[in-house]
């Protein structure tokens, strides 16, 4: 449905050069949500003109003029300037806390829960607070990084090391993807009685290493939160997994551990090849000798790789296919909705921020990896028996659509990019939930002997159709918003790549639609008679993402434009390329 | 003001050996006591031998600021530049005592079971430590030999008057064979090098008339292989992991984390102002030796069975990473000196404090009755949840990962090792660094994934000092990476007094 609207859209796109979708989208959303229409979405960045060469993919200028001063100054809010550390390291101080509680009954395994609830709670308020305050004052009014601390921290070295955390559009959208899905998973946790203590703090201490990652604006702090995640995902998927865990937290673990190990690499060449003699990323930026050609075309394969194992990009994948399938449901949605969307923000943010001449460069090796990631993703969505499985299977075609647009960079694909990597974390942690909720229920994990559920679980049913839905990118829901973009600006770039990703993202919706009949429709099956209804507590859970999920698709044209400043640097420099 | 004293012994160069005298006047008082009053209380020698090291600390200190060290932070030059009180020799010696305050206190377990060898055991902890600190300031090859000899004797008799069974009597033996092959080998590579330069000075070593020729390569790698046996290093690594497996933690911790310091120092030392910082020979040699010695322990790591094979396993992969920032001491690409000597002397704090705490700590499970090997520490996150989270760290910082002291060292050393053109070296170091986190992850996950019913062991039977020490040595990998910055600035002051 949304794939033959958005093959019009593009071809309507291309014809006219439309520069943004944030233009294009507004008469859409006008004509759904009036009240949205009056958004001060009418920013200097999308009403510039069009580009009218093809070639020039970047229609907007590089920088959004800042008429208004930051944040922390005059949007009444005047937030503390140690905003970020607190989103970052209230989980950390959770997960000391806990440490020390203990968890022998009912009552003590409560507080544990309660605490590291809390902490999850207070990083997702934090953060929605952020973005809402960068909602309201629009795009004209958004600098760059909305919030940032920066400190030197290692100077006495051959290089200087920066306690540099920032967070503008796109890290804030991640963010508040971040700290929605531990929140939900932590309140899925909320009935758990045995080692309660050990999965708190295990996922307190991932989110912490997430959301630092998503912040960190220095290489080496980036690697440092990045690497963090090893310890904490290799137990908790070998620890609370189901059959075959032991190998799939070894693969998975070792694939972070790779990652890692790449990232040191590719990044230490850039700083010591970098004149700026600086782990910040804004100071390698704008050093005055560039890498060399050979440097930069080492480090941007070295980063690539590294981004690409946690990406999911095929034939990388099989560690996720595998994960997703054996850990536990929370722990899966962390995975699927979290964990592979913050190498697609690396990927963006360091491989192409950092390379983007690379990028360009060698982007029919990208633009090939894209179309066999999408196609081998429909053929693995087809093949797959269980529902995990499936679901892990279209995240990777989904993660597709975000290679394609690296592949095809231009400010329309990669705002589209990173509204996908929301949407898309935040359908996956759905559909992964409900997986965990059916599979209590019915005690199987298998396709083919599950069906009519519908009868004795609608509200199930229908979240997981609105989950559905929301994966191929329904009107209204974030998806639809994400794809539209980002097949508009890949389009006019790389058109039979696209329409090829494109087919392929139909299929693979499909078969994920197909699932609805197999698991919720049909007669209603003997063994499943007693299979209850989602309760209060999943309720508790499953409205937050899809309440997100609805809110990011009707306020896209809102999103997307906050968006666009944390990529005004990276086009600036996408735009020197060509 | 420099103070230089090339004849008698002056107030200055008496001031310059305080700490090694101060230590060696205590393990004198230990052995002495120990053989006029045999019954005396463990407990007392070992708060003495504490005594002793916040003397030669406080003696450090006044080193350090009595003597006015100059800008490049040398305080004392005597013996006609033999001795080289400065900065460098005040960073090293302050990592030796950190390690003998560490194991002196965690040898609690050990005095307990055997009091009567208590007064011998804290002698020769001093003397070791003595030792060290004399030749991390030793420029002279004469006096190098003999503070070699002596700590090399030291430590093998440490590890023999352990001994409780007959692994570790092999592992005595044949550390006496290894440190014997070592002592030769430097002095015939000392020996080599004096005759093609004709003096015993290091820091004349380029003023000698054939300092490129065949000789003095071949001196070198005499000279680096020698002190290989010290760190730890390949070939000549089997002492330690022998020691390792089979003494009590506190000896195997001591005797990792001090051949650790010290011979990483004196031959950093030996690299910048003896052979010249940047020497391409130099280079290859400690680099190749370096991805050696990262591979080889972090290969067998992966297949250690118990637990003191996989410390003793990532302290030899860790030694590999600790040489690699020896060999990073040129001219960088960037154009500035490659910060090989300060990424090894912040690494070294962690390292040191990492294998000692990985070993005490696995020292307490021994002594609560648990089998080293990895079926035993099945569950053992669960039922005995601090000392296994400490050991768990303990093992984290070995294998190099974040946020502990670890990573931070390695990250230091790769940037530095890159700058200086070792690239190939940093791709194999990456290697390592996956395969020793793998080999971590692999325990992790016995130790928390895994269960093993209720054999019984309980840690509390540990004295508290020695689990507290444990504790303290883990939690200092945390505290080293926290406090990086500064930490890094004294690294700094200690690398730049060498020239």
């Amino acid at each position: 449905m949304s794939a033959a609207l958005q093959v019009l859209w593009s071809a309507a796109s291309a014809a006219q050069q439309a520069p943004r979708l944030a233009a294009a989208f507004q008469p859409l959303i006008a004509v759904v949500v009036p009240s949205v229409s009056a958004a001060p979405a009418t920013a200097p960045s999308i009403a510039a003109p069009a580009a009218t060469v093809p070639g020039n993919i970047l229609a907007t200028p590089p920088a959004v003029p800042s008429t208004t001063p930051t944040p922390t100054t005059s949007s009444g809010l005047d937030l503390p300037s140690v905003l970020l550390s607190t989103v970052v390291f209230a989980t950390t101080l959770a997960a000391l806390m806990i440490v020390f509680l203990p968890e022998r009954t009912a009552e003590q395994r409560s507080r544990i829960r309660s605490v590291a609830l809390g902490a999850a709670v207070l990083s997702l308020m934090l953060t929605l607070v952020t973005l809402g305050s960068a909602i309201s004052l629009g795009v004209a009014a958004t600098p760059d990084q909305l919030h940032e601390e920066n400190a030197s921290w290692i100077t006495h070295f051959g290089f200087a090391i920066h306690y540099h955390l920032s967070a503008d559009g796109v890290t804030l959208s991640l963010l508040v993807l971040s700290t929605l899905v531990f929140t939900s998973v932590f309140l899925a946790a909320w009935k758990r009685q045995e080692r309660v203590r050990l999965y708190c703090g295990l996922l307190l201490l991932l989110e912490t290493s997430v959301n630092g990652a998503l912040c960190a604006t220095d290489l080496v702090l980036f690697v440092l939160f990045f690497a963090m995640q090893a310890v904490p995902l290799f137990l908790l998927i070998r620890c609370f997994g189901a059959d075959g865990r032991e190998r799939s937290a070894q693969r998975a673990g070792i694939a972070v551990l790779i990652s890692s190990a790449l990232l040191v690499t590719g990044f230490l060449l850039v700083i010591v090849h970098s004149s700026a003699h600086s782990s910040d990323l804004a100071q390698i930026l704008t050093a005055s000798t560039p890498l060399s050609t050979t440097v930069a075309g080492a480090g941007f394969w070295l980063v690539f790789t590294a981004f690409a194992l946690g990406f999911v990009v095929v034939p990388a994948h099989t560690w996720f296919l595998s994960a997703a399938a054996s850990a536990s449901s929370g722990v899966s949605a962390v995975i699927a909705g979290v964990l592979v969307r913050l190498s697609g923000y690396g990927m963006i943010r360091f491989a192409l921020g950092l390379f983007p001449l690379q990028a360009q460069r060698f982007g029919s090796a990208l633009l090939v990896l894209a179309v066999l990631s999408a196609v081998w993703g429909v053929l693995l969505t087809l093949a797959q028996r269980t529902m995990r499985r499936m679901v892990a299977a279209v995240s990777i075609g989904q993660m597709s659509l975000v290679l394609l647009a690296v592949a095809s960079p231009n400010t329309l694909s990669l705002d589209g990019a990173v509204l996908q990597l929301v949407a898309g974390g935040m359908s996956s942690a759905l559909l992964l939930l409900l997986c965990g909720a059916i599979e209590g229920r019915t005690r199987n994990v298998s396709l083919d002997r599950l069906g009519g559920l519908a009868a004795q679980a609608p509200r199930l049913g229908g979240f997981w159709i609105f989950a559905c839905l929301a994966a191929l990118g329904a009107p209204l829901i974030a998806g639809f918003s994400a794809e539209l973009m980002l097949f508009t600006g890949a389009f006019p770039v790389h058109p039979y790549a696209t329409v090829f990703v494109m087919a392929s993202t139909a299929v693979s919706t499909a078969a994920l639609l197909w699932s609805v009949q197999r698991v919720f429709l049909g007669p209603v099956r003997d063994e499943f008679a007693r299979v209850r209804d989602a309760s209060t507590l999943e309720l508790g859970y499953l409205w937050p993402l899809v309440v997100f999920l609805i809110a990011f698709g009707v306020l896209a044209g809102r999103v997307v434009p906050v968006i666009g400043t944390g990529l005004t640097t990276l086009a600036a420099s996408l735009g020197g390329a060509q | 003001m420099i103070a230089s004293s090339s004849t008698g012994v002056g107030v200055g160069v008496g001031l310059g050996l305080l700490p090694a005298l101060i230590l060696g006047g205590g393990a004198l008082v230990c052995a002495a006591v120990a053989v006029s009053r045999p019954r005396m209380r463990p407990s007392l020698y070992r708060w003495f031998t504490v005594l002793a090291a916040a003397g030669a600390f406080t003696a450090s200190m006044i080193e350090l600021v009595s003597l006015r060290p100059d800008h490049n932070g040398v305080g004392l030059v005597a013996y006609s530049g033999g001795l080289m009180v400065d900065r460098f020799h005040v960073f090293g010696t302050v990592l030796v005592l950190l390690v003998l305050v560490l194991t002196v206190l965690g040898a609690e377990t050990y005095l307990r079971r055997s009091p009567a060898r208590a007064g011998a055991f804290c002698a020769l902890l001093q003397l070791s430590a003595a030792a060290a600190v004399m030749l991390v300031a030793q420029r002279e090859m004469a006096a190098f030999t003999a503070a070699f000899a002596l700590l090399l004797v030291c430590l093998v008799l440490l590890t023999a008057m352990t001994k409780t069974s007959g692994p570790t009597a092999e592992a005595a033996f044949r550390q006496v064979l290894v440190g014997g092959v070592a002592l030769a080998t430097t002095v015939y590579g000392l020996v080599l090098i004096y005759g093609a330069t004709g003096t015993t000075d290091l820091s004349r070593l380029d003023s000698g008339v054939r300092v490129d020729g065949p000789l003095v390569t071949v001196g070198m790698a005499l000279v680096v292989i020698g002190l290989l046996a010290v760190i730890g290093a390949p070939p000549l690594q089997s002492w330690m992991r022998d020691t390792q497996e089979t003494t009590p933690g506190a000896i195997a911790g001591f005797s990792s984390a001090l051949g650790a310091v010290t011979g990483t120092t004196v031959l950093l030392r030996f690299a910048v102002e003896g052979f010249g910082a940047g020497s391409s020979r130099w280079m290859l040699l400690v680099t190749s030796v370096a991805v050696m010695a990262m591979l080889t322990g972090a290969i067998l790591a992966l297949r250690a069975t118990t637990v003191r094979r996989l410390i003793a396993d990532l302290s030899i992969a860790q030694s590999g990473f600790l040489l690699l920032a020896v060999g990073a001491t040129g001219r960088g690409i960037d154009g500035t000196v490659a910060s090989g000597p300060i990424a090894l002397l912040f690494a070294l704090m962690g390292a040191a404090t990492a294998v000692v705490a990985a070993l005490l700590l696995a020292g307490i499970f021994d002594a609560a009755g648990l089998p080293p090997g990895i079926a035993a520490y099945r569950g053992v996150g669960r039922r005995a949840p601090a000392t296994a989270a400490f050991l768990s760290l303990a093992l984290l910082s070995l294998a190099g990962l974040p946020p502990l002291a670890g990573f931070f060292g390695r990250v230091l050393i790769a940037e530095s090792a890159l700058n200086a053109g070792a690239g190939w070296a940093v791709a194999i170091a990456g290697v390592a660094m996956v395969l020793a986190a793998v080999a971590v992850l692999r325990w992790l996950m016995a130790m928390y994934a895994e269960d093993n019913g209720e054999a019984p062991f309980a840690v509390s039977t540990t004295p508290l000092t020695s689990r507290a020490a444990a504790w303290t040595a883990a939690g200092l990998g945390v505290l080293v990476a926290a406090l990086a910055a500064p930490l890094i600035a004294l690294a700094n002051g200690g690398a730049g007094a060498l020239h």
